[in-house]
C-alpha cells in the first residue's frame, strides 16, 4: 500500500471524527439549554408556590393572633362572670347560714317558752347546747340563794358527782360572770379557768339564776364561733327565765283563772 | 297515697319525707332544713311508734330517723321498715352522735342508707337528702 492511498483515508476519518464531535457538542449544548430552561421554570414555579405559602402562612398567623385575642377576651369575660357568680353564690350561702341561725334561735326560744317544769328547761337547755352549739361536755349549775352557792344540777359528757359547788360571788372569771352578767370565754383577756371553755350566766332579768360551764366541744365542732353568739345570749336569758318561772310555778297556789282577778291585775 | 308522687312534667318532683325525732328542737331544725328542698313535703313523727302510724297512711319517699328514741327506737324502726315490701328500697337516713359508731354500724347493717351526725348543719342535711333522692341542686 502506498503513502498517498493512506493519507485520504486518515483525513476522511479525522473529518468524520470532528463532525461527530461537534454534532455531539451541539447536542449537549442543546440539552444543557433545555435543562437550564426546565430548571429555571421549576425555580420560577417554586418561587411562586413559596410566595403563596408565605402569604397563606401570614394570613393564618394573623387569624391565629386574632383568635388568640378573642380567646383572651372571652377568658377574661368568663373569669369576670365566674367571679360575679361566685360572689352571688357566696352571698346566698351566707344568707342560708343566717337563715339557719335565726331558725335555731327561734326554735330554741319557742322551746324555752313552752317549758313548764325545771326538767323541761334542762332538757331543752341540754338539746340546744349539745345539738345546736355542739358542746360535748358541759354542766349546769343553779343558785342556792340561801347558801349563796352555785350547785351542779346537770352534767352532760361527764360525771355530775365530780363537780363541786361554787361559792358566790367567786373570784376570777366566775366573779366577772356573776358580777357583770355577761359570758366569759377562754380567750378573754381577763383571768383563767382551767378546763373551762365558756361560762354563761343564766339570768332572769338582773337576777342570777344559774350558770352553764362548757368544758369541751364535740369533735366535729372545733370551737365556739361568732354564729353561736346569738344563740348563747338567748340561752342565757331564756333558760334563766325558764328556770325561775318553773320554780315559781312549782310553788304557786293553784288558783282558777277568773275575770275579776285578771282585771285587777291589768288595771281595768 | 298522698299527692306526694303526682309529679308535674317539667316541675319539681313531688316527694314526701318523714322526720322521726323525739327531741322537738332537733325535729324542728331538721324540718326547717328540709323545707329548703324544693318539691319536698315534710311530715314529723315524735318517735318510732308515731312513725309507724304515719307510714300506715302515707307512702314516704325518704325517712330521716333518730336512733335513740323511747318505746320503738330507730334500729327497730329500720328493721320493721325493711321487712315491709313497700319500704324495702326507700332511703333511710339515720341521725347519730359522733361517738355512736356501734349504733351507726348496726343501723347500716339493718339497711339504713346513710347517716348524719349531730350537731346537724342544715346545708349538710339538704345536700345529703338531695343526693339520696337524686335531686339536682335548686334553691327556693
Amino acid at each position: 500500500m502506498s503513502q498517498d492511498a493512506v493519507a485520504p483515508s486518515l483525513q476522511a476519518r479525522t473529518q468524520a471524527f470532528l463532525r461527530e464531535f461537534f454534532a455531539k457538542g451541539e447536542q449537549l449544548v442543546r440539552e444543557l439549554i433545555a435543562e437550564n430552561d426546565r430548571l429555571r421554570l421549576t425555580i420560577a414555579v417554586g418561587e411562586g408556590e413559596a410566595g403563596a405559602a408565605a402569604r397563606t402562612l401570614e394570613r393564618l398567623t394573623r387569624e391565629v393572633a386574632e383568635l388568640e385575642a378573642e380567646c383572651a377576651e372571652l377568658r377574661s369575660a368568663a373569669l369576670a362572670s365566674r367571679d360575679t357568680g361566685g360572689g352571688f353564690r357566696d352571698r346566698l350561702d351566707d344568707l342560708e347560714r343566717e337563715h339557719y341561725r335565726l331558725a335555731a334561735m327561734y326554735v330554741a326560744g319557742s322551746q324555752f317558752h313552752i317549758a313548764t317544769t325545771i326538767d323541761d328547761v334542762l332538757r331543752t337547755l341540754t338539746e340546744i347546747l349539745l345539738n345546736f352549739v355542739g358542746a360535748g361536755r358541759f354542766s349546769v349549775y343553779v343558785v342556792d340563794e340561801e347558801r349563796q352557792v352555785l350547785f351542779p344540777l346537770l352534767r352532760e359528757g361527764g360525771e355530775l358527782g365530780e363537780l363541786d359547788e361554787l361559792a358566790l360571788p367567786g373570784d376570777g372569771p366566775l366573779a366577772e360572770v356573776t358580777a357583770r352578767g355577761g359570758r366569759w370565754t377562754a380567750d378573754a383577756p381577763t383571768g383563767a379557768a382551767p378546763g373551762v371553755l365558756l361560762q354563761l350566766p343564766l339570768r332572769a332579768g338582773t337576777r342570777l339564776v344559774g350558770l352553764v360551764r362548757v368544758e369541751r366541744m364535740l369533735p366535729q365542732k372545733p370551737g365556739l364561733d361568732d354564729s353561736d353568739s346569738g344563740l348563747l345570749e338567748l340561752v342565757s336569758e331564756h333558760a334563766g327565765v325558764g328556770i325561775e318561772t318553773a320554780w315559781i310555778r312549782a310553788h304557786a297556789q293553784d288558783v282558777p283563772l277568773s275575770r275579776g282577778a285578771l282585771e285587777r291585775l291589768v288595771g281595768t | 297515697m298522698t299527692q306526694a308522687n303526682e309529679n308535674v312534667p317539667g316541675g319539681p318532683p313531688k316527694l314526701t319525707a318523714l322526720v322521726v325525732e323525739d327531741s322537738p328542737p332537733m325535729r324542728k331544725m331538721i324540718v326547717f332544713a328540709l323545707s329548703r328542698v324544693r318539691g319536698l313535703t315534710v311530715v314529723e313523727a315524735d318517735d318510732g311508734v308515731d312513725a309507724l302510724r304515719r307510714i300506715a297512711s302515707t307512702k314516704f319517699d325518704i325517712i330521716i330517723t333518730d336512733i335513740n328514741m323511747p318505746i320503738l327506737d330507730g334500729l327497730k324502726l329500720i328493721k320493721r321498715l325493711r321487712a315491709d315490701e313497700a319500704y324495702r328500697d326507700v332511703p333511710i337516713i339515720i341521725i347519730t352522735t359522733e361517738g355512736a359508731e356501734e349504733d351507726r354500724q348496726r343501723a347500716l347493717a339493718l339497711g339504713a342508707t346513710s347517716y348524719i351526725t349531730k350537731p346537724i348543719q342544715a346545708p349538710q342535711v339538704i345536700e345529703l337528702v338531695r343526693e339520696v333522692l337524686g335531686l339536682t341542686e335548686e334553691r327556693r
